[in-house]
C-alpha cells in the first residue's frame, strides 16, 4: 500500500509531496489542480505494464496525433503520442525526467527520462545502458528514447522500458487497445471519465464469472436496480447491447444500455475493484452518472471491498454530494480511518495537498463547511 | 450543500452574537466584507465551534478567520482551548493570554486569525456582559434590574444557574423597555442600547483590523 508519495516534474506537479495516504482516498480540488495528474502518476507507479499504461493515459487525454504512418506497424492504423505532455514544462528536450516515488511499506520509484539513444556497435542498446561503466565506447545516432527505470527497496535501479521517440517528440504505438492493457493479472486499473468499452469489461468479466467476485458485482448493480439477479456478456460487442441483465419477475433479459449511465459506471467500478485484488484502483470523477442515494451505497461497497481484499483506491470528484456520501459511508464503517479526503490546491503555482481526517470530515459535513 | 464560502469569515457561537454584530456593523457603517458563520443549527454552543476551527482554517482560499466566543467562567481556560486548536492547525508562538483589544495572529502562508473572547478579553463572561456595557450610563432601570435579581437570589427563587446571571440581567432590563423583550440586536438598532461606548468601539476596531 502506498502511504506517501513524491512526484517531480510530472504534468502539473513540479515538486509535490503527499503524506498520510489512506486505503480509500477521495481527492477534490478545482479544475487544473492536479487531480487527474495524481491518478496518472499513481497508475504509472503501480502498473506492471508501464508502456501500455502510458499509452492509455496519453490516449485518454487525446494527446495523440493520428494518421501518421510508421513502417514498423504497417498493418495497424498508427499515430504518435505526444510524450512531452507528461513533463511539467511540456518541452521536448533531452534530460527531461519525471519521477514518482513512494518510500513507505516498500520503497518504489518510477523514473521516466528522455535521453539520447546510446548503443555499442553490435550490442543491444539495452545491455549497453545497463553497464555504462563496463562498456565505455557508446555511440549515438541522434535518436531519442524514453527510458523508464524502476528502483526497488534495495536501491537497485533497472531499466524496465525503452521507447523510441521521433524527432518530433512522438512515441509511436498502436492506438490504445484494451485487449493489451487489460492484462488479467494487472494490479493497477485506471478508470477515466470515458465509458469503459465492451472489450475491457468482457475481459474483466472472464476472470470474475463463476467466482465469489461475481456476487459482489451483482450486489453493486442492485444498488441501482434491486431486481438484478444475473449478468451476462453476449457476442454482440457493444456495452449497450452486449451486456444483458436478468431482472426478477422478468422472463426476458434486458440490455445494460437501457438502464442508464449509472449502471455501466457502477459495473465498471466494481468489476475493476474486485479484479485488482491487492492492487490499486484509480477512478476519475467516481460519481459520474450516480445520484446521491446510490453514492452512499456505492461508497459502502467500495470501502468494504477495499478493506476485505486489501486494495487501495484513489478517486476524484467535484461534487459535494459525493463527498457527503463518502463521509456517511465512512461514518458507519467499522474503521473510519480507512478513508481520507485530500484536496489539491495551487499555492504560488505549486500544488499542495490539504488532508482531512475522517473526524475533520465529519465536522465539515455536519456544519456545512466547504472542503472542495 | 454548504453556503457560498467567503474568503473572510467571522465565526460566532449563535444567532444572538450574529445579530448583535450585524447591528453594530450597521451603526458603525462598516461594510461587511465577511460572512458571519455559526456552528450547525442543531447543536450550537462552544464545543462544535471549537472543534470546527481547524476545519474552517482549511477552507479553500480562506484569507481571514475571526472567532468570537464567550470566555464563560474561566477566561484563561477558554483561551487555552482556542490556543490548542490553533496550534493544531499550525499556528505557533501564540500569546499566553488574549490581547485587550482583541487578538490578531498573522503567520505566513496561513489565514490571518482573530480571536475575541466575550466580553472584553480581560474578564470571564459572555455576550450578555458585552451588551450590558451598551446600557446608557445614566440609565435608571439598570440598578433596579440588578436589585431585583439580588432579591430573588437572596430568597433562592432564581431558576437560572449562576453562570447565566448576565443573561437574566440583560433580558430583565430589556423586558422594561418601550418594546418589552426586544432581542439585543434590535435594541441596538432601535437606540435602546448605546453603540458608542469604548468597548463596542474597541470591538469594531478589532474587526476592521482583522478584515480591513
Amino acid at each position: 500500500m502506498i502511504r506517501d508519495l513524491r512526484i517531480d516534474n510530472y504534468r502539473l506537479f513540479h515538486q509535490f509531496h503527499l503524506d498520510s495516504i489512506a486505503k480509500v482516498n477521495l481527492i477534490v480540488g478545482n479544475n487544473n489542480s492536479g487531480k487527474s495528474s495524481l491518478l496518472e502518476a499513481i497508475h504509472l507507479l503501480t502498473s506492471d505494464e508501464v508502456r501500455l499504461s502510458l499509452v492509455y493515459i496519453l490516449s485518454e487525454r487525446g494527446e495523440f496525433v493520428s494518421g501518421i504512418h510508421d513502417p514498423r506497424f504497417d498493418r495497424a492504423r498508427t499515430g504518435g503520442y505526444q510524450i512531452s505532455q507528461i513533463f511539467h514544462d511540456r518541452l521536448f528536450k533531452l534530460g527531461q525526467t519525471a519521477t514518482v516515488h513512494s518510500s513507505s511499506d516498500q520503497t518504489i520509484t518510477l523514473k521516466m527520462v528522455l535521453q539520447e539513444a546510446k548503443f555499442v556497435r553490435g550490442l543491444e542498446s539495452e545491455q549497453a545502458t545497463l553497464f555504462p561503466d563496463v562498456v565505455p565506447e557508446l555511440e549515438t545516432d541522434g535518436r531519442v528514447e524514453l527510458l523508464v527505470f524502476e528502483r526497488n527497496g534495495q536501491g537497485t535501479e533497472r531499466s524496465i522500458e525503452r521507447m523510441q521517440i521521433t524527432e518530433d517528440g512522438l512515441l509511436f504505438d498502436r492506438p490504445y487497445n484494451p485487449r493489451r492493457v487489460t492484462h488479467p493479472k494487472s494490479k493497477s486499473r485506471f478508470l477515466t471519465t470515458n465509458n469503459i468499452n465492451y472489450d475491457e469489461l468482457a475481459l474483466l468479466w472472464d476472470k470474475i464469472t463463476l467466482t465469489p467476485k461475481e456476487n459482489k458485482v451483482i450486489e453493486a448493480l442492485q444498488i441501482l436496480e434491486p431486481k438484478v439477479e444475473r449478468i451476462s456478456f453476449t457476442s454482440s460487442q457493444t456495452s449497450n447491447s452486449g451486456i444483458l441483465l436478468k431482472l426478477k419477475d422478468k422472463n426476458e433479459p434486458i440490455p445494460l444500455g437501457s438502464m442508464g449511465d449509472g449502471m455501466r459506471r457502477i459495473l465498471a467500478i466494481t468489476a475493476s475493484l474486485v479484479s485488482v485484488d491487492k492492487g490499486t484502483l484509480l477512478v476519475d470523477e467516481i460519481d459520474t452518472g450516480l445520484y446521491h442515494g446510490a453514492l452512499v451505497d456505492m461508497w459502502r461497497l467500495v470501502l468494504e471491498t477495499a478493506f476485505r481484499q486489501e486494495a487501495q483506491v484513489f478517486a476524484t470528484t467535484h461534487s459535494w454530494d459525493c463527498v457527503k456520501a463518502f463521509q456517511q459511508a465512512l461514518d458507519s464503517f467499522t474503521e473510519p480511518e480507512i478513508g481520507r479526503l485530500i484536496r489539491l490546491e495551487k499555492v504560488d503555482s505549486q500544488i499542495k495537498a490539504v488532508l482531512y481526517s475522517s473526524n475533520e470530515l465529519d465536522i465539515a459535513i455536519e456544519q456545512g463547511i466547504e472542503v472542495r | 450543500m454548504p453556503a457560498e464560502s467567503y474568503a473572510a469569515q467571522l465565526l460566532v457561537e449563535g444567532k444572538n452574537d450574529k445579530h448583535v454584530i450585524l447591528a453594530l456593523l450597521h451603526k458603525y457603517q462598516v461594510a461587511s466584507t465577511f460572512s458571519i458563520e455559526t456552528p450547525s443549527d442543531q447543536n450550537g454552543g462552544i464545543e462544535p465551534l471549537l472543534s470546527s476551527i481547524p476545519v474552517r482554517l482549511k477552507i479553500p482560499r480562506l484569507q481571514a478567520l475571526g472567532i468570537v466566543l464567550d470566555a464563560d467562567q474561566n477566561l484563561s481556560d477558554r483561551w487555552q482551548a482556542v490556543k490548542h486548536r490553533l496550534t493544531e492547525a499550525g499556528y505557533s508562538s501564540l500569546p499566553e493570554s488574549p490581547t485587550t483589544g482583541g487578538t490578531i495572529i498573522e503567520v505566513t502562508r496561513l489565514p490571518k486569525v482573530g480571536v475575541w473572547l466575550m466580553p472584553d478579553n480581560q474578564i470571564s463572561g459572555m455576550l450578555e456582559n458585552f451588551v450590558a456595557h451598551l446600557i446608557p450610563s445614566n440609565d435608571k432601570l439598570a440598578p433596579l434590574a440588578e436589585s431585583i435579581l439580588k432579591e430573588i437570589e437572596s430568597q433562592n427563587l432564581n431558576r437560572y444557574r449562576p453562570q447565566h446571571r448576565p443573561k437574566a440581567f440583560i433580558h430583565t432590563w430589556l423586558a422594561w423597555q418601550v418594546i418589552p423583550g426586544q432581542p439585543m440586536g434590535q435594541a441596538i438598532t432601535a437606540h435602546v442600547l448605546n453603540f458608542e461606548v469604548p468597548l463596542a468601539r474597541s470591538f469594531m476596531n478589532w474587526l476592521t483590523q482583522l478584515f480591513g
